[in-house]
Order: structure tokens, then C-alpha cells, then sequence
């Protein structure tokens, strides 16, 4: 345990709090702010949201997870299959090795449509879909052996961003924010970003607190404009009146606090409000990309049509861990078939499409994160929930293949050239030190310097944990 | 909800509940590879051990030295040595006479198939662990919710004024050395009958009158008249549609409005407020259409089973599964408090539950269609059909041009790459054009939200006994038809017959109608017991049972099962009427108890199973934006009709193309009503109550979450129509007062003092009173009230 264990309901024994304040840690803004002011302090409080130390030296500070909703086929990007391309057009249908989990009826071998070419001094093939991300490959750790507990998209993310098929856990940012805290107390510590087209299966069950406190949810900025609503204060309530405002609130409050003071939620509430309050300059001010470079701004591709939304994305992905943002995912693609990853009616139409939308955002802000230094202690996570079959659904698509998928790392602490397992010869079936989803969350654990078996938080009656019972540091991605 | 996700979960097999960790999903995927864990081995192991070997190996007979009741019992067991020692091919004795490697085969009667083999094969691998379980004898015992319901429970004597209820409840506060807290304040108690009954506050004068009426019928009055109160159905009816996934839309992509969705939950409101017999209400649920033919009510209540989300754009076997499940699991779960679903692909891996059975279901819903039907003669429809088309003509134009305007963008965003052009992207393919194209939605709009109907009920029917076979889908794939099946219902439960076939000329196939009497007779162990659960969850914060929906092995056990027995049985005997048993549970000094928390009490028991306090608890979404819109003075308590649409931010209308479906409003008196009323779009949640967690639902909601975030905070801070209310308080304040603008402190005190009672109806404390009095002179009264709104004590009661 990183932490005095919270009690089931929510709270925390006095004494522990007493020590971790005596530690120095636990700034409360708002009550100093109130305490300028002459106003009685507010009764004692914990702050799930200080800064803590890690289990050990952490490697990384901070995760951005960029998040490919639909299934990213591997064959086509990643992951070459030379034999695939020669037995391209053997019919497979009833062959009984080929299982969809009852979904197409699997129909002919199909080669990958785009070109491998290798790159970097690693040598390490990537297809056109990213020529751009590809640049970056002596610098990121590839798994080529990942597999999911399911074939089915909801379940299928959630597995792999809050470790259960079932809704209700927490997210991988909430144990991040849960482990570490935040470094930025006017930011919410894990911020996420969707496909403002089109919402990921599973929605906010993806980056739900789960049984964490509550301030540990994900935070969901909006594609454009003020990046939540109500962002700003109505016209005529100037800083300094709102400002007053949330003094007067809280001594308002205080009576019906002091009155019960075990009810951690109230206290929380006052906490969400202090971080609302800061939010209001820091989110707009950290959205604010007019401050950007026109130079950066299309590294980040934000000058073309075709690549503007993802390019915002990114740069608003560094823009906030910049700020100490602990957590940020961002998800490419929503809905479903073609307004995802998903490449069911045809592998061309839609991976060019999608790739070409995400190949020079994600290439800007590797670029840019390395060039300004933020490469050593940040993490960049390139996921997606499974892969896609060998062969054919219909006459150019593929079907869902949790047997196989490739995943990468980039960043502080990762061995960059590297490639981890490897799928069979057409890429059906991950056949060399398979990893799971769990070791993949334990080693973006370990990077931020927490064991995943230690990272615990009890609920029902069961010390829980992001990697449930299994999961371990796939130490060959690592440097 | 957003539709595309609907669309994603319906691509799926299951349609998974989001963010509803307090009720178990149904399970759906079996992993890969299945762990040797507590899990497998209750469903794999245990009951294989039960059937096969415990009748001569555990409880009243031990063969051969060999006990399998228990972990212990087994490592102790064998006649020649351990039976899990290793022996021929390196495997255990106990695996060997299993596999029929070493004779004597076991059990003697015939081999064990080959899937339970290999489960207990690898079980005795992993060194064969009980997790703690020791097996009862050979007996199987009925898992407790399919036990028939005890309908003489023995009551603990009830004496120094305990209830029944009461006295449940303190058996198992003593039983863990716990006791109940003395009671609430007499401002706390009515405060909560009023938010539990009917989801608003009560007015300050009332509080005071039940602080002053000290007659021994103070209180029951007060449940009474709430219970009788309108607004008692609109509280409790907007529980049930949770329950039933309720929407005004369809969902998916596009997610399609629908127009007549609402007469459906206005009756559910009205079924609540008539105190109508649960069987009934569950039955014309079910089959209004065949039970109650030619009563419209009924009719409408079929609205259930057309209130699921339904894909638009793909129509396929497989999406008419989809529909069938989306039944077949609502049914379970919020009827019968079972998984069903996950029953669809394969037997339940934890409940007793076979694929067979979920097709036996399946079959009575299969034959349903969705059908709007008339509520007004063919005559009545020409006359406001002509209305409409004039009407109509008029928009004729502007519909036109919208139309070309948005081919326009389309092919513009499509020519910049865009395969599923988004709103935003067809805008900024409209360059100039743009602002026009708005305008002309909006015209379209105004007169699009008060445009007449023709009276129409959401309904359903079915073709009758035209309606061929029905066969399993073998793995849940609709392409793989399996066996065929009759309908009928769960073997696992009472009254499982096949339904017979349908007379010939029979208008419909009947089946619906045979399930309804299924589900609500009084045989049927789990419908009253899952409804008096979720009853008492609504009045206690946690069930009985804490899974709403799971009353099957993976759910949660009982924390009193008698008491859930002895409710379950005054409600059947009382001709299932609901308001006797919330009278029941209101007068009981177990609800009437205080929420304070006492640490001693808190330390062995945190999650309050045994009720020694009364949670404080965070209103919900709908009860936070009511609140504000009764003390603010400007709540209009108008019931049903067509929803509303409160105003909400542009963005969110472009943002999506979805939300291009709410129709641009003004912040007025005409949307100042209650939030069951307002516009339920799958894919555009009113910012107000999402924020709040207002769930999107796809399938059924058993219970909320009730989180806190900085974003509840910005809302109840920040947003227009808080706003707004703040400063329709500031001035019905006024009018009560009867005073102009000019302010006097004489004035203003008072005014603080109207403000407190007003929202928390209390007076304000001398020191309240300064620091209010200090916010109004500095900031504004309009700034005190909407300080007021953001309260802890406003949308917390204790």
C-alpha cells in the first residue's frame, strides 16, 4: 500500500491523516485562501489528490495513452507477415483452426495491402499506413504478442483500460492519479480526450473512478472551444467576485460540515469545487494553442483538414502534461464500423483513412515532447483493444482477433528498438511470449515507479487491484 | 447515451450497463483460458462434486474413506494412501479413477463427460483448492431466491414500539454488536419524506407545522399526504424507467427521436400515482395488447417492450437478435433480478440458467413487432392530419433549404476525406453559408417542439400463430440456428411449462401473455422479492440484496433475508400495492433514525449493511435541477405530455451530428418542469442532469452512481440556467416581500432570513446570518441565491 488503507466507507482514520499532513504533504489551497481571509478553518481533511511518492524510483512522471478504438490491425501495420502475403487467397472458410468466436464465417487469406519498409537503425518494419510514426521507431518499444479476454469492443476496452470485460472498475488514469497524485492542483489529474465524431464503446465506463474516491475519474475535455462546459464565470462576475464567491461558500458550508465530520464526501465536494475555481484559468489557459508556433502547430498537422482534429488533440495532450497533468488519453475513433478502427466492410477505406488522421499528430508530438524534453520522464502508450484476422470478412474486411495484436511504448524507460513476442507466421495467434493485457498495465505501472501488486485499494471485502491477479513487467521493453 | 455507442454495445452480444459496478453486468465472456479461482470452482466444481460424488463420498456416507465435502477432508481422504498422491502417468490416484485410467472407474454409473474431466482435471492440478467452501450433502440445495417466499416469516415479537420491520432489523444489528441511531430531527425526517416520496423539498411552512404538531398522527399524515401528492408517481415512475431503459430516442446511429415514447412514461407515472397492483402493472407491461385489447392504457404500456435501443441503419437476423436480447435480459434483470443474458451464447456459467432456457424466452418475445398504433378514430386522424399538413407546408421551404444546404456541407466534408461526415465538419464545409444554415434550423425548430400529433401508442404486436419455428443460436450467432425450441420459461423457477400454440385465428400468439402470468404469479419466488429490493434500495441507499438485478450466485446474499421474505409476502397479500409497504417502511424507527455516523459503529460495519444509521445522501440528477427550479419559485408542476427541451449550449448541437436532433429553445417558464419530463435523447443527455449521473441508458439501470466532480461544481457555479434561477429567486423573493429594489438592511437581513428558508427551510444560525447577509451586500442577492443552490446542505439530506 502506498497510502493508510481507507477504510470501506470512505474514510480515513484521523491519525493517518494527521501524519501525512505532518509530512508536509496535504495543501489545501482553499482553506489557505480562507485563512487569508480571517475565516474559521474547516475541519480537518484528507486530500486524495496530493502529490505521493512511489513505491519506488519511477522512471516517468506522467502517461499519455493514445487509444485506437476499433481494433488496429496489426498485419497492416506493425507487424509484417511474409507468409501471409504468399498464401494470400487461400480459402480458410470451415477450416476449424480458424475461430471468430461465432462472428464472420472466416473467408480467404488476405496479404496486407500496404508496403513494410524498415526503418531507423533498428531495422524495425513498419507499413505506410505510418510513415510519420515509423520515424520514430529506434525510440519505441513494440509488443507483438498481446491478448485480449475478449472479441467484443465494449468489453473488449474495457479490459484493456480498466483491466475487467465489466463495467465499474477503475480506469488505468484513475490508479495513476490513485498511485501518484497530481503534480497540478488547477488541472483534474487524468484528462480525457475523445472522438468528438463518434463516442468509444463503453463511453465513460472507460475512465470511470470505479470504486476509487470519486476524484479520481477521468475528466472529459470537448473537442473544441472551452474544453468542458461552464468553463467561465457569467458575464458581469468578474475573477475577484467569483473568487469571493467560493470563500463564502465555504464558510457557508461549514456548519453542516463541522456537524458531520466523518463524511468524507463533503469534504471532496468542497475539494471539486477549489479545483473547479482553478480550472476555470488553467483549463482555458491550457487550451489555449493560439500560443503555439505555426511551426508547431503543423507538426502537429493542425494545418491541414485531414489531420486537424487528432493534431489538437496532441498538442493539447502535451500542453497538458506540460502542466503536470498526470494522466491523458486521447481516442482515435467512436461509434461504430467505419467511424472507428472497426474494418469490417474494408481494410483500405478505413485504416488509410484513420491512419492518415493519426500518423502526423502522433509523430508531432513525439517530435515535440522529445524536443523540449519531456520524452525522458513521460510515457506514451499506443494501444487498441484487439487486432484483426488474417483473413477476409465479406470480400475486404477483417473481423475482430483478440488473439493477437500489437501494442507500443515510448518514451522514459523504454528500450527503443526493441520488439517484444511474436504472432504465428500469418498472425492469427500469438504464439511467442504472449503477453496480456495485465502485463502491459503492470509496465506502465512500473515505469511510474508502483508494483502493480502493491497498488491496492480494498473494496468488497478484496484488496483490488488494475492487474487483478496476474500481470507481470515485461522487462524486455524496458531499459 | 450516445447512439454510437449503443451501436457498438448492440454490436456486441450484450448490451453492457455502463458504470453500474454496483450491479452485476451480465457476464459474457468466458476468458480464454479460465482460472482456477473461487469462481470456477463454484460453477465447475462444486456442482459436479455435488451431482456425482458427494452421495457416497461426503455427508452421511464416506466410502472408501473418502470425503470430498471440504479442502481438508479431501487431503485426508484414500483407503491405499492419498488419493491425490501421484500415481500411474504421473497424475493423482482421484484423477485416474476419473479419467477411467485406473479402475475402478468413478463415479461407478458412467463416465464423467469430457468437459467435466478436464475441469476437475484441472482443478486437482492446481492442487485442488475449495476457496474456503465446504459442500453441504448430496442434497442440492435451492439457492436461496429461487426458494419459495416464506409467507408466514416468524416474527420476532415486536414490543417498545418496534415495528416488524424494526425488529429485523435490530436481530442483526445485535447480532454484530451493533445498535441503530436514535432518531432524526423532526426537520430531517419530513425533509427526507419529502425528497424520498416525491423528490422535492417541502416549503419552510410545512416544515414548521410538523415541528409544531405533536398529535401521535404528525407523522403518519405526513406520509400519507406525500404518498397521495402527484408528484409521489413522477419520483417514483422516474425510479422504474431506470429500470426499464426508458429513452425518447432510439438510439444508435442517428439515434431516431421518438415522438410517442411519452405516453408510455406518463403512464408509468400515473401507474404509480393510482397505486396500481404490481402484477397488473408488470402484465400490461408485458401484454397490454393481448390481456386488456381494446383498452388504450394497456396499449401504451406495451411501450416497454418498444423502449430499447434499435439499430436503424443495419436490419439483419443478427440485429433481430439483438432486439430480442435487448427483452429477454431487460425482462430478467429488471423483472426477475437474474443474468439472463448471459445465457445467450452458452449455459450460465454461474446460475442455473441453460442456453435452452434463454431461447425458451426468446421464443415468447420473437414473434413481437413494434407497432405504432392509433388512439384516436380514423376520422379524428384526417382532421389533425390535415392541421399538420398545413402546418407543414408552411416549413415546406425552409425545409428545403436546410436540406440542400446540408447536401452541400455533406459533399464538402466528404471531398476533404470525411467517410461519416460529423456536423462540425459539414459546417465548416458550408464556409459562408454556415450562419444561414443555422438560422434555418432554428426556425424549423420553433415550430418543430410545439407541433401537433396525431395520438399514437409506441406499442407492439405479434403475427400470431403465422410465426414459424424458433431454434437456438448455437454461440449466440444467429447464423448458427441450433435446436429448436418451444417458448416457455426458466427451469430454474416454478410453472416452467412450454406455452401451448396459439389457436388457429388467433390475432396473436399469446406468449407475451402467458409470460406476464408467469413472471407475476404469486409462485414465482423473484418478482415481488427483486421489486421489494429495489424499494427498499431507493428508501435506504443499499438493498437488502446490494445486487438490484443479480439475485443469482454472483450477486450479493441477502443482509436480511427474512425481512425481504416477510415484505415480499405483506405485498403479495396485500394485493401488491406498493404504498402500504412505503407507509410501512417510513413509520419504522429503522428509517426514522438519524444519519449521524459513530465511529464505533462505522469501524464494524462501513458500508452500513445492517442499518445502524441512515446515509446522508446526494440527491439525484433530476431531484438537484427540481430543487432549484421549486425554491427559485418559477417550478411549474404541469404532468405529462410531450417532453421539454431546456436550452442547451450550441456547441453540443455541432459537436455532434446527433445532438443536431435538440431543437433550439428559450430559458423559460414553458421548460421550468419537473426533469422526468425533459427530452431523454440516447446520444445528447441535458448537460444539467448528465453532470449529476443521470445514466445514459442502453439497457436496464439498477442502480446510479453518485460521484462528485469539479465539472458538478462548474454547473451549479457557472451554468445559464442555474443562473437564470438564481434570479427568478431574487425576484418571486421580492414579490413575496412585497418590496421594490431598493435595499435598506433592515430589508436585507430579513431577506437572508426568507433566502434560508426558502432553500434549506430553516432559519439561518446568527452566524450564518452575518455571512450571509455579507454575501448579499457585497455580491448581490441574486449571487446569495445561487451560493444557496450550491450548498452541501442543498443536495445532501441527511
Amino acid at each position: 500500500m502506498i497510502e493508510p488503507t481507507p477504510l470501506p466507507g470512505g474514510f480515513i482514520a484521523r491519525r493517518d491523516f494527521l501524519q501525512r499532513a505532518g509530512g508536509g504533504i496535504g495543501a489545501l489551497g482553499l482553506l489557505s485562501l480562507l485563512q487569508e481571509d480571517g475565516y474559521t478553518a474547516p475541519p480537518v481533511r484528507t486530500d486524495p489528490l496530493a502529490p505521493r511518492i512511489p513505491h519506488y524510483p519511477a522512471k516517468i512522471k506522467r502517461v499519455i495513452s493514445v487509444f485506437c478504438f476499433g481494433g488496429l490491425s496489426h498485419m497492416d501495420s506493425f507487424d509484417p507477415k511474409p507468409e501471409l502475403t504468399r498464401m494470400d487467397g487461400t480459402a480458410v472458410s470451415g477450416n476449424p483452426k480458424f475461430d471468430t468466436g461465432g462472428r464472420s464465417a472466416p473467408g480467404k487469406l488476405m496479404k496486407c495491402p500496404w508496403e513494410f519498409r524498415n526503418y531507423g537503425q533498428s531495422g524495425m518494419p513498419v507499413s505506410s499506413l505510418f510513415p510519420n510514426i515509423a520515424k520514430h521507431v529506434d525510440e519505441f518499444a513494440l509488443i507483438r504478442s498481446m491478448k485480449s479476454d475478449s472479441n467484443n469492443h465494449v468489453p473488449a476496452v474495457y479490459h484493456m483500460l480498466t483491466g475487467s470485460i465489466l463495467a465499474g472498475r477503475p480506469g488505468l488514469g484513475s490508479w495513476v492519479s490513485y498511485g501518484l497524485g497530481t503534480e497540478n492542483r488547477s488541472l483534474p489529474s487524468f484528462v480525457v480526450m475523445t472522438d468528438p465524431r463518434a463516442l468509444v464503446g463503453g463511453g465513460a465506463g472507460n475512465w470511470s473512478n470505479g470504486f476509487l474516491p470519486a476524484n479520481h475519474q477521468g475528466v472529459l475535455f470537448r473537442s473544441q472551444g472551452l474544453p468542458v462546459l461552464n468553463l467561465t464565470q457569467p458575464k458581469g462576475v468578474s475573477d475577484a467576485d467569483q473568487r469571493a464567491s467560493l470563500k463564502h461558500l465555504e464558510a457557508l458550508n461549514a456548519g453542516f460540515a463541522s456537524d458531520r465530520p466523518l463524511e468524507q464526501e463533503l469534504a471532496a465536494r468542497m475539494r471539486s469545487y477549489e479545483l473547479a475555481y482553478r480550472m476555470q484559468s488553467e483549463a482555458t489557459a491550457a487550451v489555449d494553442i493560439s500560443k503555439e508556433t505555426p511551426e508547431t502547430q503543423a507538426l502537429y498537422g493542425m494545418d491541414r483538414p485531414e489531420t486537424m482534429l487528432v493534431g489538437r488533440q496532441c498538442l493539447l495532450a502535451r500542453r497538458l502534461v506540460e502542466r503536470g497533468v498526470r494522466f491523458v488519453q486521447l481516442y482515435s475513433g467512436g461509434g461504430v464500423f467505419d467511424q472507428s478502427w472497426d474494418a469490417h466492410n474494408g481494410m483500405v477505406a478505413n485504416h488509410t483513412k484513420r491512419a492518415l488522421e493519426i500518423d502526423q499528430p502522433v509523430h508531432g508530438l513525439l517530435t515535440d515532447l522529445k524536443r523540449r524534453g519531456l520524452d525522458k520522464d513521460t510515457l506514451v502508450v499506443f494501444h487498441t483493444e484487439f487486432g484483426r484476422m488474417p483473413f477476409t470478412e465479406g470480400s475486404t474486411g477483417r473481423d475482430h482477433n483478440p488473439r493477437a495484436f500489437s501494442v507500443w511504448l515510448w518514451g522514459g524507460g523504454i528500450q527503443g528498438g526493441s520488439i517484444t513476442g511474436a504472432t504465428d507466421e500469418i498472425g492469427y495467434d500469438a504464439v511467442t511470449d504472449v503477453k496480456t493485457v495485465f502485463d502491459l498495465n503492470a509496465t506502465i505501472l512500473h515505469l511510474l515507479g508502483l508494483d502493480h501488486t502493491r497498488l491496492t485499494y480494498k473494496y468488497a471485502g478484496r484488496s483490488m487491484r488494475l492487474t487483478d491477479v496476474s500481470g507481470e513487467v515485461i522487462k524486455s521493453a524496458l531499459a | 447515451m450516445h447512439p454510437s455507442r449503443v451501436a457498438v454495445a448492440g454490436l456486441t452480444l450484450f448490451v453492457l450497463p455502463v458504470l453500474a459496478f454496483a450491479a452485476a453486468p451480465p457476464r459474457m465472456q468466458a476468458p480464454l483460458q479460465p482460472k482456477v479461482d473461487q469462481a470456477f470452482f463454484d460453477a465447475r466444481i462444486a456442482p459436479v462434486l455435488k451431482d456425482a460424488c458427494l452421495d457416497c463420498h461426503g455427508g452421511s456416507t464416506v466410502m472408501s474413506h473418502t470425503d470430498l465435502r471440504s479442502e481438508a477432508t479431501l487431503k485426508s481422504s484414500g483407503s491405499k494412501g492419498s488419493v491425490l498422491a501421484v500415481s500411474v502417468g504421473g497424475k493423482s490416484r482421484i484423477h485416474n479413477l476419473i479419467s477411467g485410467r485406473q479402475a475402478p472407474l468413478m463415479p461407478p454409473g458412467g463416465k464423467l463427460s469430457g468437459d467435466k474431466v478436464a475441469d476437475l482435471s484441472r482443478w486437482l492440478s492446481a492442487g485442488a483448492p475449495y476457496f474456503g467452501r465446504t459442500l453441504g450433502d448430496a442434497k442440492q440445495q435451492v439457492w436461496w431466491a429461487f426458494a419459495p417466499i416464506k409467507m408466514s416469516v416468524a416474527k420476532p415479537s415486536t414490543k417498545n414500539g418496534l415495528s416488524v420491520i424494526d425488529t429485523f432489523v435490530q436481530a442483526g444489528l445485535q447480532r454484530n454488536g451493533l445498535t441503530c441511531n436514535p432518531p432524526a430531527s423532526r426537520r430531517d425526517l419530513i425533509r427526507r419524506a419529502y425528497f424520498d416520496l416525491t423528490g422535492l423539498p417541502p416549503t419552510f411552512d410545512e416544515v414548521q407545522a410538523f415541528e409544531k404538531d405533536r398529535s401521535p398522527n404528525a407523522w403518519p399524515n405526513v406520509v400519507d399526504r406525500l404518498l397521495a401528492s402527484p408528484q409521489y408517481g413522477e419520483r417514483w415512475g422516474r425510479h422504474w424507467l431506470d429500470i426499464v431503459r426508458y429513452a425518447d430516442s432510439g438510439g444508435f446511429e442517428g439515434d431516431k427521436d421518438r415522438p410517442n415514447a411519452w405516453r408510455y412514461r406518463d403512464w408509468v407515472i400515473n401507474a404509480f400515482n393510482q397505486d396500481t397492483p404490481y402484477n397488473t402493472f408488470l402484465e400490461h407491461q408485458l401484454a397490454g395488447d393481448e390481456l386488456a385489447p381494446g383498452d388504450p392504457a394497456a396499449l401504451v404500456a406495451t411501450g416497454y417492450l418498444a423502449a430499447g435501443p434499435k439499430d436503424i441503419v443495419e436490419n439483419n437476423a443478427r440485429t433481430r437478435a439483438n432486439e430480442v436480447d435487448d427483452l429477454v435480459a431487460t425482462t430478467g434483470s429488471a423483472f426477475l433480478g437474474l443474468t439472463i443474458a448471459c445465457a445467450r451464447c452458452h449455459d450460465h456459467k454461474y446460475d442455473p440458467l441453460p442456453q435452452a432456457d434463454y431461447y425458451r424466452l426468446a421464443a415468447i418475445f420473437a414473434p413481437t413487432e413494434r407497432r405504432d398504433m392509433d388512439l384516436c378514430t380514423a376520422d379524428e386522424r384526417k382532421v389533425i392530419e390535415a392541421r399538420i399538413a398545413q402546418s407543414e407546408a408552411k416549413l415546406k421551404p425552409l425545409r428545403d433549404e436546410y436540406g440542400a444546404l446540408r447536401a452541400k456541407g455533406e459533399a464538402a466534408a466528404r471531398k476533404m476525406g470525411s467517410l461519416q461526415p460529423a456536423e462540425a465538419e459539414i459546417e465548416a464545409g458550408l464556409g459562408v453559408e454556415m450562419q444561414r444554415y443555422r438560422d434555418v434550423r432554428k426556425e424549423i425548430d420553433l415550430v418543430e417542439v410545439s407541433r401537433e400529433q396525431v395520438p399514437v401508442a409506441m406499442a407492439v404486436t405479434d403475427p400470431g400463430p403465422a410465426f414459424g419455428e424458433y431454434r437456438i443460436h448455437r454461440r449466440g450467432d444467429a447464423y448458427l440456428p441450433g435446436d429448436p425450441v418451444k417458448p416457455g420459461f426458466l427451469k430454474c423457477l416454478p410453472g416452467n411449462v412450454d406455452i401451448p400454440d396459439a389457436p388457429a385465428g388467433a390475432k396473436t400468439t399469446g406468449r407475451r401473455s402467458a409470460l406476464a402470468q408467469w413472471v407475476t404469479s404469486p409462485e414465482n419466488p423473484l418478482t415481488t422479492r427483486v421489486w421489494m429490493n429495489r424499494v427498499w434500495r431507493h428508501h435506504f441507499g443499499r438493498g437488502i440484496v446490494a445486487t438490484p438485478s443479480d439475485f443469482g450466485v454472483n450477486g450479493e446474499l441477502p443482509t436480511h433475508p427474512e425481512l425481504l421474505d416477510y415484505l415480499a409476502a405483506k405485498f403479495q397479500t396485500g394485493g401488491m400495492k406498493l404504498k402500504p409497504i412505503h407507509r410501512e417502511i417510513l413509520l419504522s424507527k429503522t428509517w426514522m433514525q438519524s444519519s449521524a455516523i459513530r465511529p464505533s459503529a462505522a469501524k464494524v460495519d462501513p458500508l452500513n449493511k445492517y442499518l445502524w444509521h441512515m446515509p446522508l445522501r446526494r440527491l439525484e440528477a433530476e431531484a438537484v435541477r427540481d430543487s432549484i427550479l421549486k425554491v427559485a419559485g418559477g417550478l411549474d408542476l404541469k404532468m405529462g405530455g410531450p417532453p421539454i427541451y431546456p436550452p442547451v449550449d450550441p456547441s453540443l448541437r455541432s459537436d455532434t451530428f446527433q445532438g443536431m436532433n435538440w431543437p433550439i429553445t428559450e430559458d423559460d417558464m414553458s421548460t421550468w418542469r419537473r426533469s422526468v419530463y425533459v427530452k431523454v435523447k440516447r446520444s445528447l443527455l441535458l448537460p444539467q442532469l448528465e453532470v449529476f449521473d443521470c445514466p445514459e441508458i442502453t439497457a436496464s439501470v439498477p442502480a446510479r452512481n453518485s460521484t462528485t466532480t469539479p465539472l458538478q461544481a462548474l454547473t451549479l457555479m457557472n451554468d445559464p440556467l442555474v443562473q437564470r434561477q438564481a434570479n427568478v429567486m431574487t425576484s418571486t423573493l421580492a414579490e413575496d416581500f412585497g418590496f421594490a429594489a431598493d435595499a435598506t438592511p433592515v430589508r436585507d437581513r430579513a431577506l437572508v432570513a426568507k433566502v434560508y428558508m426558502r432553500v434549506l427551510q430553516r432559519k439561518p444560525t446568527p452566524n450564518e446570518a452575518q455571512l450571509a447577509y455579507k454575501v448579499l451586500t457585497t455580491q448581490g442577492r441574486s449571487r446569495l441565491c445561487l451560493l444557496m443552490f450550491n450548498l452541501n446542505e442543498f443536495v445532501y439530506v441527511p
